[in-house]
């Protein structure tokens, strides 16, 4: 069975490369462009792992990994975020997140950390 | 001269040393040294003491120590009066005394018996004060000025003092001689051995200190010690002389009372030395015995009577009967001051004719040097405290007083008067004494004298000085230091006809005494007074002390200011006088203020520190925000130009769009570079704006045509509605099209996304064109239309965000229009989406214009 991941970003061309790059990865992979529809999302299909913005329009990334973190079978989180202080990224793990990843990074440095995350 | 100015100084010793002392060490055995102790200790410090006083003495013509206190103390009428008046009271009984001495010791000699048994007209009392009366005129009131050393009296007293210390050692010599080796003698040491003093715990303290004050403080010392003074020269030796005649006038005091006691046990003790002399040694020995008592006793009385006989007339009699200045009255004060002996004198023996019977030489004595302390504090205050003052002298002095009167005079007057003191239970004097664990004369001294200082600190500190006092505290407390002719000129501004200061000294000192004194001032000083009409300061200080010689400081100060034309001091001149104290005052003002100053000006580094602190707080922000922003395009350029890195075979389809992206992010990174660039250069005012007269129509119409492509893509329908007499505006075209591009293209954006719509709109409103911007859009927050212009304001909500845009267009638009004289404000009278409005001043002419901008 496929690995399902859920990624969630406002910006839409980071969007669209995620989906891109994952799919050709194997992955089963699901968009969203706010915090509400990424909830809908992980409750319709329970990825197994979410890579989430933090900064978007309605439901911020905190939230959501909030929600996330508190459903049964819980996602792995990876924030993936512009916010690079490191107040931010402690705020990060407070909200259970298993990865804080800044923007930019490189396609195969995320790779090996979704692989690894997801062996774990 | 050191010799007969130390030998003057033993008119201390009078017919109390002669006699008096005999009886005190009799009675109480070795204490009647310690009344000859305290001076001789005081000499220690007389002699710089002494040389201030003797400085005074001579600027300021002081005559007595009622001169003296009313000169420290703002040449006050009222203090002289009050120090006259109870010195009077206070050393009246002490020359009773000396009359009671001679006349006594008269008795003793002839064998006629015991005082009391005569008739006034044959009481030779009477006698040696009549022929005291006479010998104080003649040597004390032949010159008006009465601080004019005069020769003849202090080498009479010196020649007294001389005759009584040879008598003394040669009675005592011959005497002791005679019964030295007697088997009485030799009994009577035993005896004396065997004896305990009576004197009370603290009582030779007490006698210590009030014969060190008595020193200088009785009239008769005063007069002496500085009013008699001729040089400063005198006092060195004096420090040794007069000690060393205290010693020899003393060496045979013992010996007679050892051997009066064994042989008169029941006779008058203070009579000793005649008595036993008349057994042992003869009637001529006697004699001389006699002869060395008469002249310690005369001495005392002149000195004394022409001391308060002085005080008296200048501060009582002058004042009331002599102040009038045209009259020659140097006759006239010399004939009042003639009465106020013969007065001192009849009142001497009146109050010896009733009281002195009763009582010993040696406690009457006390009695007056007790009185005579009550001077101390406001002499020593007045010599070197410059805080002290008048009033604080004069109440002093009299709580002092009460105090002695209380204890020392109360308790004879109830004897006079057979009241019974017993009944007024701890009012009592002696029961309050005795409540202190004192005798009645250490309460009475040191009681009077505790008081008498605090009440002349407290009121010092509390009260204030006039100006002619505080002159006057500046003059006597840094003598003899500061010049003092230069300072007290500094208090005389004014002037006044020479004539008129020549006859006020005609009449006070006489013509010829006058005419003499104005020569000699005028040769010294190089003045012809016919040429020079007009007194100046220095003549007027001269005259004003020749004046106090004979009429005191007071009634001097008076009297020439009768006939000066003062001018008002200067505030500066004042200010110059005083300075003295208040420079401490000006400093300490100068350094609160000093340290009020520093307090702000530290407050005001740490408000800027604040502010500092504040401004690099927001700039991190800023920065921190700018990087952001470039962190979320760059991060999608290298997402996909890393898969077209890794993806050679990617399908052109989806090669075409990464690229396409990746353009776009790139755009979207520049645009944000310049207007991070563009605000920088505003918000520092380096921006230059190229302004020209132009229509506000044209360049909303280009700027709607420009967007119109956006709309469409958005699905939004763009209006536009402009008003036709729109007047122009003055201001940089490409600045205001960039603002309307970025309103416009905003509202677009934020545009309901079903049936957006879009209506621009401008018209005139008073003196002002307005712009509307109007969306159909979701409209902006109640809390965020004030922050939306500020720079990236959704960082403030930090984790919310605008759906696209750099977050610095609405800043910058705020920027420019601000720039304009303008004004930009979300607009809220539309329920319906969201509405910015903007300002730009009416074209009013190039040079108008111009002014505004500047």
């Amino acid at each position: 069975m496929k690995t399902k991941i859920l990624i969630v970003d406002d910006e839409i061309n980071i969007l669209m490369s995620l989906e891109y790059l994952l799919k050709r990865k194997g992955y089963e992979v699901y968009i969203a462009r706010n915090g509400s529809e990424a909830k809908a999302l992980a409750d319709q299909h329970s990825p197994d792992l979410v890579l989430l913005d933090i900064m978007m329009p309605d439901v911020d990334g905190y939230a959501v990994c909030d929600y996330l973190k508190a459903k049964e079978n819980a996602p792995k989180v990876i924030f993936l975020t512009a916010k690079s202080k490191k107040d931010d990224i402690q705020k990060g793990y407070d909200h259970g997140a298993d990865l804080y990843l800044i923007k930019p990074f490189a396609n195969k440095d995320l790779l090996a950390e979704i692989k690894s995350l997801i062996q774990s | 001269m050191p010799y007969i100015y130390s030998l003057a100084l033993a008119v201390y010793c009078t017919a109390w040393t002669f006699y008096g002392s005999i009886g005190r060490a009799a009675q109480s055995g070795l204490d009647f040294l310690l009344i000859y102790l305290g001076p001789a200790l005081m000499m220690f410090l007389w002699h710089p003491m002494a040389k201030r006083l003797f400085q005074i003495k001579r600027t300021q013509g002081i005559s007595s120590l009622a001169d003296f206190l009313s000169a420290r103390y703002g040449k006050d009428q009222n203090l002289g009066f009050l120090v006259a008046l109870l010195s009077l009271v206070g050393i009246l009984p002490y020359i009773s005394l000396q009359i009671k001495a001679i006349s006594e010791s008269f008795s003793i000699l002839s064998g006629q018996g015991e005082i009391g048994e005569y008739q006034v007209y044959n009481d030779p009392a009477l006698y040696v004060s009549l022929i005291m009366f006479v010998f104080t005129i003649l040597f004390g009131t032949r010159y008006v000025q009465s601080n004019r050393p005069k020769a003849g009296l202090i080498g009479t007293i010196a020649f007294e003092s001389l005759f009584k210390l040879i008598a003394f050692v040669v009675v005592g010599a011959i005497g002791l001689s005679q019964f030295a080796g007697t088997e009485v003698f030799s009994e009577g040491l035993k005896d004396f051995a065997l004896k305990k003093p009576e004197m009370a715990g603290g009582d030779w303290f007490t006698i210590l200190l009030i014969s060190a004050f008595a020193f200088f403080l009785l009239p008769r010392q005063f007069q002496m010690g500085v009013v008699e003074n001729n040089s400063e020269k005198n006092l060195a030796k004096a420090t040794w002389l007069f000690p060393l005649y205290l010693l020899i006038i003393n060496l045979f005091v013992l010996p007679f009372a050892v051997m009066g006691t064994q042989v008169f046990p029941t006779a008058d003790s203070d009579f000793y030395l005649l008595s036993l002399s008349m057994k042992y040694s003869g009637p001529a020995t006697a004699s001389l015995a006699f002869l060395g008592g008469l002249s310690a006793a005369s001495s005392m009385i002149i000195v004394s009577t022409l001391a308060l006989g002085n005080m008296l007339s200048t501060y009582v009699l002058v004042p009331r009967l002599a102040l009038k200045k045209d009259r020659p009255l140097s006759r006239r004060i010399l004939g009042l001051r003639r009465w106020a002996i013969l007065l001192i004198l009849a009142l001497a023996y009146v109050y010896y004719h009733f009281f002195a019977a009763q009582n010993s030489l040696v406690s009457i004595g006390l009695v007056s040097f007790v009185a005579m302390s009550q001077f101390a504090p406001a002499f020593l205050g007045g010599l070197y405290w410059r805080e002290a003052k008048r009033k604080a002298a004069f109440w002093s002095i009299l709580s002092g007083f009460v105090i002695w009167f209380y204890f020392l005079v109360l308790p004879q007057v109830a004897a006079f008067a057979g009241w019974d003191l017993m009944q007024w239970g701890i009012l009592n004097p002696e029961a309050l004494a005795a409540t202190f664990g004192l005798s009645l004369l250490s309460a009475a001294t040191l009681l009077s004298l505790s008081l008498n200082t605090i009440v002349f600190v407290l009121i010092s500190l509390e009260s204030s000085a006039s100006l002619e006092e505080a002159n006057q505290a500046t003059l006597f407390v840094s003598a003899p230091s500061v010049s003092a002719n230069g300072l007290s000129e500094g208090l005389y501004r004014g002037s006044a006809p020479f004539p008129d200061i020549r006859s006020l000294l005609q009449n006070f000192l006489g013509r010829d005494r006058a005419e003499e004194v104005l020569e000699r001032y005028a040769r010294l000083n190089n003045i012809d007074w016919s040429t020079s009409p007009t007194a100046d300061n220095r003549v007027i200080s001269f005259a004003e002390r020749l004046l106090s010689e004979a009429i005191g400081p007071a009634s001097a100060k008076i009297m020439i200011s009768s006939v000066v034309q003062r001018e008002e001091l200067s505030r500066d001149e004042v200010l110059g006088i005083l300075e003295e104290s208040q420079k401490v005052l000006r400093l300490n003002r100068e350094l609160s203020k000093r340290e009020e100053q520093l307090r702000l000006a530290s407050e005001e580094l740490q408000h800027s520190n604040r502010r500092l602190q504040e401004m690099t707080e927001l700039k991190d922000e800023f920065l921190y925000t700018v990087t952001h922003e470039l962190r979320t395009p760059l991060a999608a350029i290298r997402m996909q130009a890393e898969l077209l890195q890794d993806e050679p075979e990617m399908p052109a389809e989806d090669r075409e769009r990464f690229v396409n992206n990746i353009v776009s992010d790139c755009e979207r990174l520049s645009r944000l570079i310049s207007n991070v660039l563009d605000l920088e250069k505003f918000e520092s005012g380096s921006q230059k704006l190229s302004l020209s007269k132009l229509s506000l129509d044209g360049l909303i119409r280009q700027s709607v045509e420009q967007l119109e492509n956006l709309a469409l893509s958005n699905g939004v329908h763009l209006s536009c509605e402009i008003s036709a007499a729109l007047k122009p505006t003055f201001a940089d075209a490409d600045r205001i099209q960039q603002v309307l591009t970025n309103l416009i293209g905003n509202a677009i954006k934020f545009a309901n996304p079903k049936q957006g719509k879009v209506w621009v709109t401008a018209y005139q409103l008073d003196d002002d064109l307005k712009v509307n911007i109007h969306d159909n859009g979701k409209g902006i927050p109640e809390a965020d239309r004030q922050l939306i212009f500020d720079k990236f304001y959704q960082v403030r909500d930090q984790t919310r965000r605008k759906p696209s845009g750099s977050g610095l267009g609405l800043a910058i638009s705020k920027n420019i229009i601000a720039m304009h004289k303008g004004r930009i404000w979300v607009d809220d009278d539309f329920k319906v989406g969201a509405k910015i409005s903007f300002t730009l001043p009416i074209y009013k002419g190039e040079s108008n214009q111009k002014k505004t901008e500047a």
